[in-house]
C-alpha cells in the first residue's frame, strides 16, 4: 500500500517537473530573439556616425599629429636616452675605474704578499741552509777532531812501539862518529860475562 | 925467529895467543907452517956453499911459536904445532861478533885473552861490522844469538824511555 502511494508521489513529481523545464525553454527562446535585432540596428546606426565623423582628412589629420607627437616623444626619449648613456658611461668609467683600482690593489696585496712569502721562504730556506751547514761543520769538525786524535794517538803508539829504533837512530845520526869501540869494551865485557854461562853451555853443546 | 931448543916442552901444542882471532888466521898459519917445513926441507938438500934463502916467518907464528914454546926448526914441534893447527881448523868453536866498526887489533887482543880465559881456551872469532849497532856487539853462537847493542839496551829499558819521555814538558829544560 505504502509502495503505490510513494510511486504515484514520485510520478506527480516527475511530471510537474517536466512541465515546468519545457515552460521556461519555451518562455528564453522567444525573449533572445528581440534583443539581436535591437543590438543589431544600433551597430548600424553607430558605424554610419563613425563614418561621417572620422572621415579621411580627418585621419591624415590625426596621423599628421599623432607623427609629430610620436618624433617629439622619439626625440625627448633620445636626448634623455644619450644622457642616461653619458651617466651610465661616466657611472660605467668610475665603476671600472674603481674596480680596476679594487682588482689592482688585491693584485698587488696578493703580488706583495707573494713576494713577502717568497722572501720568508727564501730566509727561511737560507736560515734551514745555515743551520745544516752548521751542523755539517760541526759533524766535520768532530770527525776531523776524531780522526785527528786517532791518528795522533797511532803516531804515538808507532813512536812507541818503535822507540828503540827511533832513539837509536838518534844516537847513531848524532854521536855515531863521536863514539870509540875502545870505550865500548868494558860495556861489551859486562855483557858477555852476564851472559857468559850461556855461551859457553851453547859451545859445548855446539860443538 | 923462534926459541932455540927448550929443555921443557910441552906433549902437545895448546895455545892460542891473543892475535890469532879467527879461522883466517889459523888457515894462514898453516900455509906458513908449511912453506916452512918446504923451506927447511930444501935447505938440507942443498949443498953448502949454494945460495939459500933466508927463512922468514910472521909476527902471528913467531908469537905463536913462543906462546907454545916451540921450534920450528925441529922437526917434531912443526909437526905438533901444524897438528895441533888442524885440529883447531876442525874443532875450535867459533864465534862470531859484530860492531859497529872495524875494531882495532889492541881492542881485539883485550877481547880475545877475555873470551880464551873465561868462554873457551881455544875459542875463534870471525869479525862482522854493522853501522846499525851504533854502540855494542851482536855475538853468534853455533846455536844462540846475543845481542848486546845499543838498540837491543833501548829495547830492554823501553819503560825508563818512556818514563823519561812521559815527564818531558815542551819549554822546560833540564838543570
Amino acid at each position: 500500500m505504502t509502495i503505490w502511494w510513494l510511486i504515484l508521489i514520485l510520478a506527480a513529481l516527475g511530471s510537474g517537473g517536466i512541465a515546468f523545464i519545457w515552460i521556461a525553454v519555451k518562455l528564453n527562446h522567444i525573449g533572445s530573439g528581440k534583443t539581436n535585432n535591437a543590438a543589431r540596428s544600433l551597430e548600424k546606426s553607430a558605424e554610419h556616425d563613425v563614418e561621417s565623423i572620422f572621415n579621411d582628412d580627418f585621419r591624415q589629420e590625426l596621423r599628421n599629429r599623432g607623427r609629430l607627437h610620436f618624433e617629439k616623444i622619439i626625440s625627448e626619449n633620445a636626448m634623455f636616452l644619450q644622457q642616461d648613456l653619458r651617466l651610465t658611461t661616466s657611472q660605467v668609467n668610475e665603476y671600472m675605474k674603481s674596480e680596476i683600482t679594487n682588482v689592482l690593489k688585491d693584485e698587488f696585496s696578493k703580488y706583495e704578499q707573494s713576494i713577502m712569502d717568497a722572501k720568508n721562504m727564501a730566509l727561511e730556506s737560507l736560515e734551514k741552509t745555515s743551520n745544516a751547514i752548521e751542523e755539517q761543520r760541526k759533524v766535520l769538525s768532530k770527525e776531523v777532531e776524531q780522526n785527528l786524535q786517532a791518528e795522533k794517538a797511532q803516531l804515538l803508539k808507532q813512536f812507541e812501539a818503535n822507540m828503540a829504533e827511533i832513539v837509536n837512530h838518534y844516537v847513531l845520526a848524532a854521536i855515531g862518529n863521536q863514539i870509540d869501540l875502545s870505550d865500548q869494551l868494558e860495556y861489551i865485557l859486562s855483557e858477555l860475562e852476564s851472559n857468559k854461562q850461556a855461551i859457553v853451555e851453547d859451545i859445548q853443546n855446539g860443538a | 925467529m923462534a926459541h932455540e931448543n927448550s929443555s921443557e916442552k910441552p906433549a902437545q901444542a895448546g895455545q892460542l895467543p891473543p892475535l890469532v882471532v879467527g879461522p883466517v888466521e889459523i888457515n894462514r898459519l898453516r900455509r906458513e907452517l908449511a912453506e916452512i917445513g918446504e923451506t927447511l926441507l930444501e935447505h938440507t938438500l942443498r949443498r953448502q956453499g949454494s945460495n939459500a934463502q933466508m927463512l922468514k916467518s910472521s909476527q902471528l907464528m913467531n908469537q905463536l911459536v913462543d906462546y907454545n914454546q916451540l921450534n920450528l926448526l925441529d922437526k917434531a914441534d912443526r909437526e905438533r904445532l901444524s897438528h895441533f893447527l888442524d885440529r883447531l881448523a876442525e874443532k875450535a868453536p867459533v864465534l862470531h861478533i859484530s860492531f859497529s866498526a872495524d875494531p882495532s887489533p889492541p881492542f881485539m887482543e883485550r877481547l880475545m885473552v877475555w873470551l880464551r880465559a873465561n868462554i873457551h881456551p881455544q875459542v875463534l872469532v870471525t869479525i862482522g861490522v854493522q853501522p846499525t849497532i851504533a854502540a855494542g856487539c851482536v855475538v853468534r853462537s853455533p846455536n844462540k844469538y846475543f845481542d848486546f847493542s845499543l838498540r837491543q839496551d833501548f829495547t830492554n829499558k823501553r819503560e825508563l824511555l818512556l818514563n823519561q819521555i812521559s815527564k818531558y814538558r815542551p819549554g822546560e829544560t833540564s838543570a
